[in-house]
Formats: structure tokens, sequence, C-alpha cells
């Protein structure tokens, strides 16, 4: 059972829209969980957020904006991001965790500039999954409210 | 980028005037590190205390200079937040970039 209403954000598709969404999500999460698990959900949110911007803008079919819900529910805060391609590709999904983080200290070259995004999200969340309808999809981020 | 560099017994201290290190401004943090480098800074310390939020496109960013900066040279953080700091230890950036309670401390380990 909902709560309160979703809060909703429509964000038009460029990087420097995405900081007062998830600062935003960040002060209504802290509402409701402790400060470490609201800047999770920051994170995750940003680098959805982020890897919508940047990759949404190369299929040549995006809509301009992106629409991202919050809700807070009894035990638990879901956070949807919807748009017309997917947030995160699907099949990337099932391979992300911890272990793409890991790397020789001791060797800079098995350092990766990029590719830790898509980890920190499922790192971050308890749970995410991604919905796909006709012409939409959508990235749904749970947080447990410990 | 509001950036402040100060040297300290010949080690660069930037202060980071910023609150939020991420994709919009992640590549102008990796050109200004990358700038330092070239002057011949060798040994940096970012003195985080103003910043809020990290993301991976700024782990990016970090990585990216100290791959330019070679074996010889070193990057090391101090005055970050508690909940930054647990984000580099969860990405293991604490094993690359040395984590530090004060600047002072922070350049005293550098020039050891």
């Amino acid at each position: 059972m909902s709560n309160n209403s979703p809060a909703v954000f429509r964000m038009v598709r460029d990087l420097a829209a995405i900081a007062p969404v998830a600062i935003s999500a960040n002060r209504l999460a802290k509402q409701h969980i402790g400060p470490d698990a609201a800047a999770d959900v920051e994170l995750a949110l940003v680098e959805a957020l982020t890897n919508a911007v940047k990759h949404g803008q190369v299929h040549g079919r995006c809509a301009p904006d992106i629409v991202i819900s919050i809700e807070i529910l009894d035990d638990r805060m879901v956070v949807d991001i919807s748009d017309k391609t997917p947030p995160i590709p699907e099949e990337l999904l099932q391979d992300l965790g911890e272990h793409r983080l890991e790397f020789d200290p001791e060797d800079p070259e098995t350092l990766m500039e990029s590719g830790r995004g898509l980890s920190l999200i499922v790192l971050s969340m308890d749970d995410v999954t991604l919905h796909t309808s006709d012409d939409e999809f959508t990235l749904r981020m749970t947080k447990i409210l410990r | 980028m509001d950036v402040l560099d100060l040297h300290q017994e010949g080690v660069l201290v930037l202060e980071i005037r910023e609150p939020r290190l991420e994709a919009r401004n992640a590549p102008e943090f990796r050109a200004l590190l990358v700038q330092r480098i070239e002057q011949g800074d060798e040994l940096i310390v970012l003195d985080m205390a103003q910043i809020e939020f990290i993301d991976s496109s700024a782990l990016g960013a970090l990585i990216g200079a100290i791959k330019k900066m070679g074996p010889l040279g070193s990057i090391a953080i101090a005055r970050i937040s508690p909940t930054l700091e647990r984000l580099l230890k969860l990405t293991r950036m604490d094993k690359v970039f040395p984590i530090h309670s004060t600047v002072e401390e922070a350049v005293e380990k550098l020039k050891a």
C-alpha cells in the first residue's frame, strides 16, 4: 500500500538536469531511511539517468523527456525511470555486481575508467528490474526500508 | 571548475570547491588533473571536504589521472565525507587513492 502519492519528475535529456532530481530523491529518501541508504538511492538514480541520457541519444528515436517516479510504500522505496529506450540494456542486468568492480591494485592497467555505473546501481539497491511495454521501458529500482 | 591550488612542501593540494563530481563535470575534472600532472606535479592531495556527491564518471576521471601519472606519482584524498569514503571502499578505489582525514596527514604520507 502506498503511504503517499508518487513524486513524479519529468527530466530533459541533459546531464545538467540530473542533479536536481537526484538531490530531491535523496531528501525524500532521508525522510524514511538513513543517510547512507538515501545516498545509495541517489547514486543509483544518478547512474541510471546518466546512462539514459548518454545512450538514449544514440538510438535516434528517443523522446526528449525521461520520467522519474518515486514512491514510498510500507516497507520499500520504489524508483521508476521510464524512457523510450532502455535506461539499462537488459542483457547487462544479468551480469552486474561486485565482481565487475574487481581489479589488481598493483597493476593500473587493469583499472578501467568506465563501466562501474551499472554495477553500482545493482549494489546500491535491493532489487533492479527492467520492464518493457509496447512503446516504453521502465527501470524499477527498489530499496527496502530498514 | 572551482579549484584552489596550493603547494605544501612539494605536494600539490587541490581544494575542490564543488558540491558534486558527476558526469556533467567529470571531463573537466579529469582535464584539470591531467593538466597539473603535465605541469610536473607528481604528488597530489585532493581536498574533498566540500564534495557531497561523487558518481562513477568522477571515479573514472580519477583513474584517468592516476594512469596518466604513472608509477612515479601518487594521488591521495583528504577530508572526504564518510558516505563518499564508503563508495570509494565499495569500488576498491581506496586501494588506489589513499584516504586521509586531514590534508596535513595526506601531505606527510605522500612525502614519506
